[in-house]
């Protein structure tokens, strides 16, 4: 029952969220069309944070 | 006592690993034991076979560690079908449907199966899974770490460095630098597999096999849509792909248009010796598949030198689907300054499990360090007892032999040219017969390359065939770097030398060769095989590939190389000490 609610609010809710995500920094990050085209390369990667690995932080699914 | 579960699963290749104060006592891929191939489904019976081995139940688990973090994966998603909906519609709602029925869930799966409390279950991050089933399993005690592969979260490639040694100071692992989705230098390749008609996260090993038919005549037009960086990152030019918006094709009409060709069609014979139209049409693939493969190398070697120069060390641990592209990684060697190299057996997705239980218990647990890979017999054993009942339940004949005969008696088979299954100890973890479950044939016969495609494997017949040879004979035969431990893994092509050409040439691949390097320390019962088909060529090589057949998993249990060896043109099928023949 519990799996057929999140189907439904993520299915119905998606197109909504997307919506709001395409104006977070989310889609910015995923530079996918025009401006990977002609651009220079280089400079792709990025430096990482370093948290140190604890029990409590590896609980976290994100 | 500390025992630490890797899970990993729901993309491909589901496995599950187990460490258990710091030794990995077992580890394999969910594939082996329900004969789908890829098997990417929740890995309970890899599961029970690893807490078997140990002797362990569940309860007895400290911490359950799976291979990545699914709600920043999913975040990833949704991001993507916000800049590519409404083209990604249908492959939006398949991912959703994938997310809501098992990904959101792991945890609750993980607890449900197990047993285990909702606290015990940890997340790692998909690259420091990988980065340390390369690090925890070297033998460095510090090195620079790098990994390369399709997509984790957000990352697609990252590097850092690692140190640690084995006397109970502290293990870091540190990841500084991450290259993010979509600039992928594994989805380039996959996409470029796609159009050269294999299957996407199947194939991309039959495109380094197609590569040695072409020339790199595209180098120029694939560089527009893969640039390499002066900093090693890269960058795709997504006008040309489409992996992002559909599951059906990895690649757009751009490029089609780009190459002047359709994709390959892969009903097509592959044949760059035809005459006429179809010569030219095998022969077109085979150039691209090379200029893929310069492309890749080279985009593989940039990111090794940006990882060397924020990470100097003699060191490189190196893992990621990219790093089973043994001509990359022979590259890292030859053209950066790292002089020693770490690949682990399985430096795959399956290979992020055993990556999560190492990390946690070393790095997070702070557990002593004690384990080398140097071997990858990870996998189930069957005994006697199993053997003689598969044999017994197959009605077919077996004759016996004892320890000291059976290579003898197996290595005049192959020195006279009978093809054999052979099936011995526990099954190896990670993609590659490392001749515990290999078809075995004598590599002087130039023809036992076509036989075995055709008649034993019913595959392709470009794809080309590795040489596992004793260690100590392996200088004189090929020219590249025999002594490193991914030699061992089968996951360093190297040029075949001017002796090796002449008394190995079914194992001769255009003049390079994946060789498998075999050491009496791993494989006893495997190195006194080769030596005894020494005695009877002149030179201990065998012709070593994967025991199964094409689109099947390789054979786990007896019943299974029964199986094979029935539906196969194989000659001898050998399992322990039974020696079964189809005459």
């Amino acid at each position: 029952m519990r799996r057929v609610a999140v189907t439904f609010v993520l299915v119905t809710g998606t197109l909504a969220t997307c919506g709001l995500i395409a104006r977070t920094r989310s889609v910015k990050r995923l530079r996918l069309s025009a401006d990977s085209a002609g651009s220079p390369a280089g400079s792709g990667w990025k430096p990482l944070p370093h948290t140190p690995p604890t029990v409590r932080r590896m609980r976290r699914m994100s | 006592m500390t025992a630490v579960l890797g899970i990993s699963c729901h993309f491909h290749d589901a496995a599950a690993a187990l460490v258990v104060d710091g030794q990995v006592v077992a580890a394999a891929e969910e594939e082996r034991f329900t004969r789908r191939k890829h098997d990417a489904s929740f890995p309970s019976k890899a599961i029970e076979f690893c807490l078997r081995q140990a002797g362990m139940k569940a309860a007895d688990l400290d911490h359950v560690a799976f291979y990545e973090r699914p709600l920043t994966k999913l975040g990833r998603t949704l991001a993507t079908a916000a800049a590519t909906l409404p083209a990604s519609a249908a492959t939006t709602a398949r991912s959703l449907r994938s997310w809501a029925s098992e990904r959101l869930w792991i945890r609750s799966t993980i607890v449900r199966e197990l047993g285990v409390k909702p606290d015990s279950v940890l997340f790692c991050d998909h690259h420091e899974s990988h980065a340390a089933s390369a690090f925890f399993a070297s033998p460095f005690q510090d090195a620079a770490v790098l990994t390369i592969d399709g997509v984790g979260e957000w990352n697609t490639a990252t590097f850092g460095s690692a140190r640690s040694d084995f006397d109970g100071g502290r293990n870091s692992l540190r990841i500084t630098h991450g290259l993010e989705f979509p600039h992928s230098l594994g989805l380039f390749y996959s996409s470029m597999t796609d159009y050269l008609g294999f299957e996407v996260n199947e194939g991309e090993f039959k495109v380094m096999g197609m590569a040695a038919y072409g020339e790199a005549r595209y180098v120029d037009e694939l560089s527009r849509i893969c640039r390499i960086g002066d900093d090693g990152s890269i960058r795709l030019d997504m006008r040309y792909f489409e992996f992002h918006r559909s599951s059906l094709r990895s690649f757009s009409p751009r490029l089609i248009e780009l190459l002047g060709s359709d994709p390959r069609d892969p009903a097509v014979p592959f044949n760059t010796a035809a005459e006429g139209s179809a010569g030219r049409y095998s022969r077109f693939y085979a150039d691209v598949a090379a200029s893929v493969q310069r492309l890749c190398e080279d985009a593989v070697v940039a990111m090794a030198d940006a990882a060397h120069r924020a990470h100097p060390s003699k060191n490189l641990a190196l893992a990621g689907g990219v790093a089973l592209n043994g001509l990359a990684n022979t590259a890292v060697l030859e053209r950066t300054p790292f002089e020693n190299l770490y690949i682990p057996p399985a430096p795959g997705d399956s290979g992020g499990a055993l990556g999560a239980a190492l990390h946690v218990y070393n790095v997070v647990l702070g557990g002593r360090r004690r384990y080398v890979g140097r071997d990858a017999y990870l996998g189930a054993e069957y005994g006697e007892g199993a053997i003689a009942e598969a044999v017994r339940q197959w009605g077919v004949e077996s004759t016996v032999y004892d320890d000291d005969k059976l290579p003898v008696a197996v290595a005049e088979q192959i020195a006279a040219g009978k093809v054999v299954g052979w099936f011995q100890g526990r099954f190896e973890w990670g993609p590659r017969a490392l001749g515990n479950r290999s078809i075995l044939a004598d590599p002087r016969r130039v023809e036992m390359k076509h036989l075995i495609n055709e008649k034993v494997k019913f595959r392709e017949q470009f794809r080309p065939f590795a040489p596992a040879v004793a260690e100590r004979a392996a200088a004189e035969l090929f020219d590249g770097p025999v002594e490193q431990d991914p030699a061992r893994f089968m996951l360093m092509v190297m040029p075949v030398s001017e002796r090796g050409e002449k008394v190995l040439p079914a194992a001769s691949h255009f003049g390079t060769a994946r060789v498998q390097t075999v050491h009496e320390d791993s494989s006893p019962l495997l190195a006194r095989l080769v030596d005894e088909v020494g005695t009877h060529t002149g030179t201990p090589v065998v012709l070593n590939t994967s025991f199964n057949l094409k689109g099947e998993p390789m054979v786990a249990a007896p019943e299974d190389a029964l199986s094979t060896f029935m539906r196969s043109g194989l000659d001898l099928l050998v399992m322990g000490n039974h020696v079964v023949s189809k005459d």
